[in-house]
């Protein structure tokens, strides 16, 4: 089979998905001026919906949000999304101040781009509201049914709202500076906006979480003067959105968190799309300057317009922030090395039950010529000799995490590979001691393999009975662990002194659709219900 | 005039079934042609050819949806043209892009060259892009049936072009996956 073979495989794709395709996608921008009258919405694939512009014209162009209106028969999907400096970063606090007589307070969920809050009577009636925060960096979509469906246009102060009115349900939509409102219910239009009408957004607190990076160019395109990045954006550097820089350059980075060092991803390409082969990867750590600030550098070591240098900056969380990419003919050159080069950090137990505790050092060493850091564990004797040893590397294939365990009033060494390649994970551990001689004795292990991607047709159930089994069995160890070494960026955030796992695609919200964690259950509660979701549809 | 209707011009071997298909599809066989051909005089024959195939399909073949039906043959016959050109003469259009990331869902040259049937081939193609999340799915249909530029995919669904290059490459890899899963090459050790 060659890619000719691959290319005339698609003529079998069904005339469906084909069609499928054709549609395109308008812009509309809210401070357009077509008036909407108060109809009824038919299915027309032709038609494209613009919110109207009842406003003023200096009103309107104070709008910063652009709406992308799909139709479909029977069905509008907006998609939102914005490009200005966003007045809040984390969603606000907000307060429904007019709540019909009757209802209670059912459910209430907040994280920081959404807030879900849910009304209820006796009676089955309800109504719900959500807000949704929009960064530069992200979209949101509402798809709303409009079958036999009325819309009116009104405004909540000087926000322009739009109500859709159903028969057995109703919705009222606005956005407020970069914040997507929305409330529905069953409970009539009248009253679900005087609940809209009477939301109150508080203003934003001071010291959000951001990365805010300047740039310098010495080439052409030096955009990202300056441009902001919030705590969390993906865990998937391929699905951030990349900016470009042409040429070699400088970027400087602040953050308003306490943050001691950054982990930056560096992979540079032979060629200009991101597909190309790669030739170079390694993640080391920036330390700040003088200034409090990060500085990364880039200039090219072989020149030619072919090339591409892609930096990958992680956030405190440990998922990644900012996809910057370069292209460039300079000589290529990194600075910043770690301070800490060199030291060596030491603990004492006893790991071959001989009676005489051995001394366990983490070492962390530096490759002069090509400037990447990596670490290693050596476990030594009393004499100094090395009784055994384990590397740990930052990048992926190298991740070793390596903890202290003390279990039944002895010491053990566990190891804990949370792996995952696109997807695809096997989750693993090994508790083990030494003999005399420096070999390994395991006298626990365990290991589950199963796969996240859950939109693969392809896939088997989700067996979280089984997951959770592993994970609650690994914490159990880890509950009586100190963390000694770990480059697993899946366990960046982990409590060294007490450590436990949380997987984080359990609580990134955006992984699953329709599933949200939730702090007060246990990790197997979460687990079960994020199970029923992923298999049940 | 309707698509049933053109197809019934074709069953009679009416010959305004070709003129009404130059009409109404003529300027979207070519867009098919000219992505992959890259020259104007090469895209006009081979949508001339496409109306000759059809004239040749038709009876028997009834097609529901005329257009796609039309698509299909532009491309393979422009695809054959493009082949059959010299190599140096194949120059850089966007077909050779195409190819170039299509090689990267086969998994290795040593097990590339195991025996299998076209229909099973398509089978898993056809399946595969069915089972796609839509925006997935519509970008890659975009890129590698009709050949469409990064930039044009981009602009026809509101993406940054590095969007919609991180989602085919991400799509690929599901490809290069789904292909060796199904036993298109052997499982790498």
């Amino acid at each position: 089979m060659n890619s000719c073979d691959l290319y005339l495989a698609f003529n079998a794709i069904d005339d469906d998905i084909l069609e499928q395709s054709e549609y395109e996608v308008r812009t509309v921008s809210f401070w357009a001026r077509h008036h909407l009258l108060k109809r009824c919405v038919a299915a027309c694939l032709a038609v494209v919906i613009v919110f109207t512009g009842l406003m003023s014209v200096e009103a309107c162009r104070k709008k910063v949000i652009d709406v992308i209106t799909q139709i479909f028969p029977g069905a509008i999907s907006f998609l939102y999304s914005t490009d200005v400096e966003p007045k809040y970063t984390v969603v606000p606090e907000v307060d429904l101040t007019y709540i019909p007589a009757g209802f209670d307070l059912t459910e209430s969920k907040e994280t920081e781009n959404r807030t879900y809050i849910l009304y209820e009577n006796d009676n089955t009636q309800f109504f719900e509201f959500r807000q949704s925060l929009l960064l530069p960096t992200g979209s949101a979509v509402s798809l709303i049914d409009t079958e036999n469906t009325e819309e009116e246009h009104f405004y909540i102060g000087a926000d322009e709202a739009v109500a859709y009115i159903g028969s057995a349900q109703q919705m009222v939509l606005w956005t407020h500076e970069n914040i997507r409102c929305r409330v529905y219910g069953n409970i009539g239009i009248d009253e679900l906006k005087k609940i809209a009408s009477a939301v109150v957004i508080k203003e934003p607190a001071a010291a959000d979480k951001l990365l805010v990076c300047y740039a310098e160019s010495d080439g052409g395109n030096a955009t990202i003067v300056p441009d902001y990045f919030p705590n969390e954006i993906d865990r998937d550097y391929e699905n951030l959105a990349g900016t470009e820089m042409y040429s070699s350059g400088k970027l400087t980075f602040s953050v308003n968190w306490d943050a001691e060092e950054l982990i930056v991803g560096e992979n540079y390409y032979e060629r200009t799309s991101p597909d190309s082969v790669m030739i170079h990867q390694e993640t080391y750590t920036l330390l700040p300057n003088a200034d409090g600030n990060f500085e990364l550098k880039v200039i090219y070591k072989n020149p030619g317009e072919e090339e591409k240098a892609i930096y990958f900056i992680q956030g405190e969380s440990g998922k990644y922030l900012m996809k910057l990419v370069f292209k460039g003919d300079e000589e290529h050159e990194v600075i910043n090395l770690p301070k800490d080069l060199g030291q060596v950090k030491s603990y004492s137990y006893d790991l071959d039950y001989d009676g005489i505790p051995e001394t366990v050092e983490l070492v962390t060493h530096s490759e002069e010529v090509s400037q990447s850091v990596w670490f290693e564990l050596q476990v030594k004797k009393a004499d100094g000799t090395i009784l055994w040893k384990d590397e740990a590397y930052t990048a992926h294939s190298g991740y070793n995490s390596l903890f202290v365990c003390k279990l039944d009033g002895k010491d053990y060494l566990l190891q804990y590979y949370p792996t995952m390649y696109q997807g695809s994970c096997n989750y693993g551990y090994q508790l083990f001691s030494f003999d005399a001689q420096g070999n390994v004795l395991v006298h626990r292990e365990a290991s589950i393999s199963f796969d996240i991607n859950w939109d693969y047709w392809l896939n088997e159930e989700f067996d979280a009975e089984s997951v959770a089994d592993f994970m609650d069995e690994v914490n159990g160890l880890l509950a009586t662990s100190k963390l000694l070494l770990s480059t697993d960026s899946a366990l960046a955030d982990i409590d060294p002194e007490h450590p436990q796992d949380i997987p984080w695609w359990l609580l990134d919200e955006t992984y699953c659709a329709g599933y949200i964690y939730d702090g007060s259950k246990s990790l197997r509660e979460n687990l079960l219900a994020l199970g029923k979701i992923v298999n049940e549809g | 005039m309707e698509d049933s209707q053109i197809v019934d011009l074709y069953w009679r071997k009416d010959a305004n079934a070709i003129k009404e298909s130059d009409a109404k599809y003529g300027a979207y066989c070519y867009a098919i042609a000219d992505n992959i051909l890259q020259n104007s005089e090469d895209s006009e024959e081979c949508v001339n050819d496409t109306w000759l195939h059809a004239w040749n399909a038709m009876p028997p073949q009834k097609p529901s949806k005329l257009r796609l039906f039309l698509a299909k043959i532009t491309r393979n016959l422009s695809f054959n043209r493009f082949n059959a050109r010299s190599a140096q003469k194949r120059g850089s259009g966007e077909i050779v892009f195409v190819l170039d990331e299509l090689t990267e869902c086969i998994a290795h040259a040593e097990s590339a060259e195991q025996e299998y049937e076209v229909k099973e081939l398509e089978q898993c193609i056809r399946l595969f892009v069915r089972a796609l999340p839509q925006r997935e799915r519509n970008v890659f249909v975009r890129r590698y049936f009709y050949t469409e530029p990064v930039a044009a995919i981009a602009k026809r669904y509101n993406l940054t072009e590095s969007n919609t290059l991180a989602i085919l490459s991400r799509t690929r890899k599901k490809l290069k996956t789904h292909l060796t899963r199904e036993g298109f090459f052997s499982e790498q050790l």
